[in-house]
């Protein structure tokens, strides 16, 4: 029998179950936000308002639509590394708190636009803070951080500490997310048109698919595009 | 193509000849280009030795910049990233020697037939050297390594040669690494760590071994290794179809290497890496083989299972149960490790494997290596499960932890024949006995976390 008969047969490369669970949720917030979507100027004039629900969800749905996707390979270390019983509670909280410390950005960084009177989709604030990620983009040291962030603290397999180390997994995750997206997530805070959430999306996952890839186009790219949508449609 | 020869063809074998009689072409290029290399200043020149030093590792007094302190230890990038990072040296030395077919050579200290060849090359071990009749500072001599030969056991190559597979979900390793960053692969592991502390000196830390002149062909070996192993029969390098996740391979794939100048670096991609007749590499190895010895115990353990294809169609990844952990346990104190979870006991059916993982090791003055104890109960005999150097522990910050696993499978017969039950299994980390710091009472080292895994039923 020759390697290339065997390897086939080699299971190693299953996809995480966790990651199945993850993908559905993503899909299903891409889904919602399709159908709320609403263009970049749809609500000009308007002042951003962190207080309220339906800003609070629309922020949400995009922290499951673009961010749980990314969390996918630490949640499922999580998981592999939890007693049996206590996997599901050991990844759910690590997803919490990375969502939770998103929607801390997004309160802090909307607060800020309302504290300077930004109006809900103001092309500038979003095409100033896509600029700041494309410039970004090209930085070695963001680079570097992005390796570094890959290592996970130790992940205790249940009870207080497993809860504790959980959450530090999430903190991890999140800081590691923050780099790679954190100027978009800023742009977004005064308003998230389908195309720019789904170029930001796509950059960062791309990235993060392409950790040590020097100078990549594609993120400055995609990045770009939506910067030029934005333009444009105001236009 | 050039040619890396074993530097045991190369040595003139004692000191006394090393001081006095003219070296081997390529040992004197060598030592010509990395005093031309100490020369120049790290702060203008990419090809200085400083700069070359400091891209593997900076020790935490040194301004970082982004082309330093690069080195990808306990990743599956290890392999490439140093190969790419040998390669870019080596043109240095080419460049500023003018001799273009220069090739770094390699120390192969695994031959259990030579003993000679675990003692550090002659070469390197002299303070002078005779040149053109004149007695002139070694280049590459550095203070402070021990002179002793490398232990046989910690250049062993039969369990690293052994594994099948470049990388491995953990909580088990493959050759090159695990599927998650922070943990050595097997390669990495043996001899790779064990040979920077038993050579000791700067080799000990990250921040510095790159400033050892015996760090290049140390690694040269390393990197010749790896070309021995994917020369084996059966070996899956981690691009095979179906070896590993797509998002690992993507990762792999895309991965680049850069170094010098930061603003037109010198890069390689890990294709480049993976083809030595590439343009990028342009070497090859003197020797690809394995010692016979070494040759036919590895093939006898990669057989077990084998249908005579060359490849066990048991190879399969079992999934893991978490059984039991304890935290903070300090080098020395035995603690029993209750199994709260999962399968406790072993009513149903005895366990094929038995994985330990010590995680979040952190220590300032650790002891050079460390065994692994397990017991079926704190009152019986105690069973080396494994192994592990500290390499990158000492001179690191404290906040910096090393990641162990250890397969304690081999030890579970012992177990079971003492009536082990399950339940529980009672471990100790031990400083290595036979070494010079072995009973040194001022070193220790505290893993935060030791996790007991079993196959899943």
């Amino acid at each position: 029998m020759t390697l290339e008969q065997v390897v086939p047969r080699v299971r190693v490369a299953r996809r995480p179950r966790v990651a199945y669970a993850v993908g559905a949720a993503a899909a299903a917030a891409w889904v919602v936000l399709a159908r709320l979507s609403i263009g970049p100027h749809d609500m000009a004039g308007m002042t951003v308002d962190p207080r309220t629900s339906a800003w609070a969800a629309m922020w949400l749905l995009m922290v499951a639509a673009m961010m749980w996707p990314l969390a996918t390979p630490m949640l499922d270390a999580v998981r592999r590394s939890a007693y049996p019983r206590w996997r599901g509670r050991l990844v759910l909280t690590c997803l919490a708190t990375t969502t939770v410390l998103w929607l801390g950005f997004g309160v802090v960084a909307a607060s800020v636009a309302r504290l300077l009177e930004v109006p809900e989709a103001t092309v500038a604030w979003q095409v100033a803070w896509l600029a700041v990620a494309i410039v970004l983009t090209r930085s070695a040291r963001r680079a570097r951080v992005l390796w570094l962030c890959l290592t996970l603290p130790p992940l205790a397999p249940g009870g207080r500490r497993g809860l504790v180390s959980a959450v530090r997994a999430g903190l991890a995750s999140w800081r590691r997310c923050a780099v790679l997206c954190g100027p978009v997530m800023t742009a977004m805070v005064v308003g998230h048109g389908l195309v720019l959430l789904a170029c930001a999306s796509l950059a960062a996952w791309w990235e993060a698919a392409h950790p040590r890839r020097r100078h990549d186009p594609v993120p400055p790219l995609l990045l770009g595009a939506a910067l030029a949508w934005l333009v444009v449609s105001r236009v | 193509m050039r040619t890396r020869q074993n530097v045991a063809g190369l040595t003139l074998g004692n000191a006394a000849a090393a001081e006095a009689e003219a070296w081997h072409p390529v040992l004197d290029t060598y030592a010509r280009g990395v005093a031309l290399m100490r020369g120049l200043d790290a702060d203008v020149s990419p090809d200085s030795w400083l700069w070359a030093a400091n891209t593997h590792g900076i020790d935490q007094l040194t301004e970082p910049r982004p082309a330093w302190d690069q080195c990808a230890h306990g990743s599956r990038f290890f392999l490439p990233w140093h190969r790419a990072y040998l390669a870019w040296f080596e043109g240095t030395i080419r460049r500023l020697t003018g001799e273009d077919d220069w090739g770094l050579p390699y120390w192969d200290y695994s031959d259990p037939a030579l003993d000679d060849t675990r003692v550090l090359p002659a070469e390197f071990a002299v303070e002078r050297r005779t040149v053109d009749g004149q007695l002139v500072a070694n280049a590459l001599f550095v203070p402070d390594r021990s002179s002793d030969p490398l232990p046989e056991q910690d250049v062993d190559l039969v369990s690293t040669m052994s594994e099948t597979r470049f990388v491995r979900p953990v909580p088990t390793v493959g050759f090159g690494g695990a599927d998650r960053d922070g943990f050595f692969g097997d390669v990495e592991n043996q001899p790779h760590n064990f040979v920077h502390m038993d050579i000791g000196g700067i080799m000990q830390s990250p921040a510095t071994a790159a400033g050892d002149p015996i760090f290049w062909l140390h690694h040269s070996n390393i990197d010749r290794l790896w070309e021995v192993w994917r020369g084996l029969e059966g070996s899956v390098a981690l691009t095979d179809p179906g070896a590993a996740p797509v998002l690992l391979v993507t990762q792999w794939r895309s991965a680049m290497f850069a170094f010098g100048d930061e603003r037109s670096p010198t890069t390689y991609t890990t294709a480049d890496t993976e083809d030595l007749a590439s343009v990028a590499m342009g070497y090859g190895y003197e020797s690809t083989v394995l010692p016979p010895d070494v040759a036919a115990e590895v093939e006898a353990a990669r057989g077990a299972g084998d249908t005579g294809g060359g490849m066990a169609l048991d190879d399969t990844e079992p999934t893991w149960d978490a059984v039991g952990a304890t935290f903070d346990l300090t080098a020395g104190e035995a603690r029993e490790v209750a199994f709260t979870a999962g399968r406790r006991g072993l009513d149903d059916a005895v366990p094929s494997r038995l994985v330990l993982e010590l995680a979040g090791a952190r220590a300032t003055n650790p002891h050079a290596a460390y065994a692994v104890e397990v017991r079926a109960t704190p009152d019986a005999e105690p069973h080396v499960a494994g192994r592990f150097s500290t390499f990158g522990l000492a001179g690191t910050p404290d906040t910096e932890e090393r990641n162990y696993l250890v397969d304690a499978t081999g030890v579970l017969p012992d177990l079971l024949a003492e009536g082990w039950a399950g339940g529980a299994l009672t471990v100790r980390l031990v400083a290595e006995a036979g070494r010079p710091d072995a009973d040194d009472a001022d070193r220790s080292i505290t893993v935060r976390q030791v996790t007991v895994y079993l196959p899943s039923p």
